[in-house]
């Protein structure tokens, strides 16, 4: 897939956020969310983002979108270099690129009916013809596996699960390219998690759709996309195949995995426990952000950033060690 | 051994207008002392109601405890029903004898008062101790928690800390009275994996340390079996399940359980298509005559949609209610 032109292409990505402080509002620190980010992502692939709070996950999906600007850096989108584009620009791009949230109770306006909250992206784009609008939306709806009565219920009439249907469904309906799913099954539980992680592979599957899936929880990224890439405080740590992640090389995927508990009360395994908190994004360790935490951290690591350099296969990993 | 805490038949009444639904319903299990319990369900399941039924702490109205009785047998004798005591008596037993950790460490602090004062508190109030006593117990418990420079921490407000580091105090806070049962209700969710490997493993090594008694609620069937060595699966007020971790895994019988671990994905295995439960939890209010989860089992028969399946093997040790369980 490396070798076709890729749907997405990020390079060397930062975004810093200023803080403001002080009586005149002076920019006192820089928040660094993203410090040099590359990523590509090929059509019909699902790339799974992986990472503790604050590494800059959704920071990075975000501002692949375009939702925040990037401080510098370049976001290429199907061979058109939408950077600097202004949000004018942006407008018919937008259907090609959609996001679906986390939250699936803040995201839909709890006074617009569901049919009405699918059929605005249609409206706008210019879709279907006006009288095609209820069609399509019902077909949407039967898509994401929703009966069709829901066109005319309100929100809080829904399930969590449900709402993430059709948040899911309303980012479909204006045939995007790239899906940038930003934690969708966090809030939900265990049972629905999975009706919605096989609800995305199967859209991936059936209609080629792209997926950029930003989880926190490693057992499900590994799940459902080809390729995992673990971010650190803004920094990618390592990018492999997942089917690979078991022989992870970078101490931090190594640890990640070690302390996901694992539903098998007869798998033993040595715990790796990682030392103190995620540093602050403020004020970033120097050299490898990893190492005041790395089990295996030497000298070298305290001075000199790690870049991330190919591996095995088509795998790549930011460390000193491996 | 006897049990430490004996909860028989537990049922707490949620009333809406003059509609009465039990939240809790006829829950029974007991935990012995240096156990670890878990108790896994979905959100709505009853889980937190349970816990918040052994210490009394139900928002009364519109929650109500019914019926049943919850038996605390301390080390040196004297059983009593926890249901039976006053509001006062009661005062004495939480965060004495039961504590109780919860899920957001930011809301069960005080935003207004140094952890230092929220620690000393608790102490102060159940073992008399002067104020000067308190602090340097507190400092040593913050200690106890993996809290780096304890002596400047306590005069910290929670704002200050990290949410890890805001779980290790509600922890501290909780151990302070050296407590004979700690009520754990999903006290890692909010965390980060690797933030919560640490405070995970931080509770078992003091529920060992301090010979403490662990009830564990928890959504996470990883965690399950990773930490807890009993079990009980509540669904819709319901025990389904209950059995020792082992068995729960090697031999399920309830197809909700079985569904529950079909639907999480393994880290290490390679798989297709995950098994996932249809439907949702059906809504308290409007619960079907029959089995609670007839409509998302896959084994349903026309049994399950006119008798309510009770727990089965009262005296075995692995309980369920279901009436076409899986054979081994």
């Amino acid at each position: 897939m490396q070798n076709s032109m890729p749907l997405l292409e990020v390079k060397n990505l930062v975004k810093t956020f200023p803080v403001k402080g002080g009586f005149f509002g002076k920019t006192v620190g820089e928040v660094h969310a993203l410090s040099g980010v590359s990523l590509f992502l090929g059509k019909g692939e699902i790339v799974g983002l992986v990472g503790e709070s604050g590494c800059g996950k959704t920071t990075l999906g975000r501002t692949i979108l375009k939702l925040t600007e990037p401080t510098d850096g370049k976001i290429i989108f199907h061979g058109k270099n939408i950077t600097s584009y202004s949000a004018e620009q942006m407008r018919p791009l937008r259907r090609e690129m959609q996001i679906v949230f986390q939250d699936p109770y803040a995201s839909l306006n709890p006074r617009m009916t569901i049919g009405n909250a699918i059929s605005e992206p249609l409206k706008v784009h210019k879709i279907v013809p006006r009288k095609e609008l209820k069609e399509k939306v019902l077909e949407l709806l039967s898509v994401v596996g929703l009966k069709e009565d829901a066109y005319y219920k309100y929100p809080h009439e829904f399930s969590g699960g449900q709402r993430q249907r059709i948040g899911i469904a309303r980012a479909l309906s204006v045939n995007p390219k790239l899906v940038v799913a930003d934690e969708p099954v966090s809030a939900l539980d265990v049972s629905i998690q999975a009706q919605i992680i096989n609800l995305l592979s199967d859209l991936n599957q059936q209609f080629g759709l792209s997926l950029l899936f930003i989880s926190h929880d490693l057992k499900v990224v590994r799940h459902i996309s080809h390729r995992v890439m673990v971010m650190y405080l803004g920094r990618v740590m390592e990018v492999l195949d997942a089917g690979d992640l078991s022989e992870a090389k970078h101490p931090y995927t190594v640890s990640l995995l070690s302390a996901v508990p694992v539903a098998d009360p007869k798998h033993k395994r040595k715990r790796i426990i990682l030392a103190g908190d995620v540093p602050s994004p403020l004020n970033p360790p120097s050299g490898c952000v990893f190492h005041t935490r790395c089990p295996m951290a030497i000298e070298r690591c305290k001075t000199e950033i790690p870049l991330l350099r190919e591996a095995e296969k088509d795998n790549q990993v930011a460390c000193h060690l491996v | 051994m006897q049990d430490i805490i004996e909860v028989k038949n537990l049922t707490t009444e949620l009333t809406l207008g003059d509609v009465h639904v039990p939240v809790v319903n006829d829950v029974s299990f007991k935990i012995r002392p240096g156990e670890v319990y878990a108790l896994v369900g979905e959100s709505g399941c009853g889980k937190s109601m349970t816990a918040l039924s052994i210490m009394r702490l139900v928002p009364e109205p519109p929650a109500k405890i019914v019926g049943g009785e919850i038996l605390l047998h301390p080390k040196n004798g004297g059983s009593s029903n926890l249901l039976k005591l006053t509001e006062k008596e009661m005062r004495g037993v939480r965060g004495n004898r039961i504590a109780m950790i919860f899920q957001e460490p930011m809301t069960s602090l005080n935003p207004v008062f140094t952890i230092g004062d929220q620690i000393t508190e608790a102490i102060i109030l159940h073992q008399h101790l002067s104020k000067k006593q308190a602090l340097a117990n507190a400092i040593e418990m913050l200690n106890t928690v993996g809290i780096p420079n304890p002596t400047q921490r306590v005069s910290q407000y929670p704002h200050e800390l990290s949410g890890g580091m805001r779980q290790r105090v509600m922890i501290a806070m909780a151990l302070s009275c050296k407590p004979e049962l700690l009520i754990a209700d999903e006290p890692t969710t909010a965390l980060d994996v690797t933030i919560q490997a640490q405070i995970l493993e931080l509770i078992l090594k003091l529920v060992h340390d301090f010979s403490m008694s662990l009830l564990l609620i928890t959504h996470d069937l990883g965690i399950v079996a990773e930490f807890a060595k009993q079990v009980a699966v509540m669904y819709a007020g319901q025990i389904v399940e209950q059995s020792s971790v082992l068995d729960l895994f090697a031999n399920t019988k309830h197809p909700y359980t079985k569904g529950l671990l079909d639907s999480v994905p393994m880290p290490f295995k390679q798989d297709g298509k995950l098994t996932s439960i249809p439907g949702m939890v059906p809504d308290l209010f409007e619960l079907p005559k029959g089995c609670a989860y007839q409509d998302r089992c896959e084994k349903v028969h026309r049994d399950c949609k006119e008798i309510r399946p009770q727990l089965l093997g009262k005296n075995l040790k692995h309980r369920y209610r279901c009436f076409f369980p899986y054979a081994k």
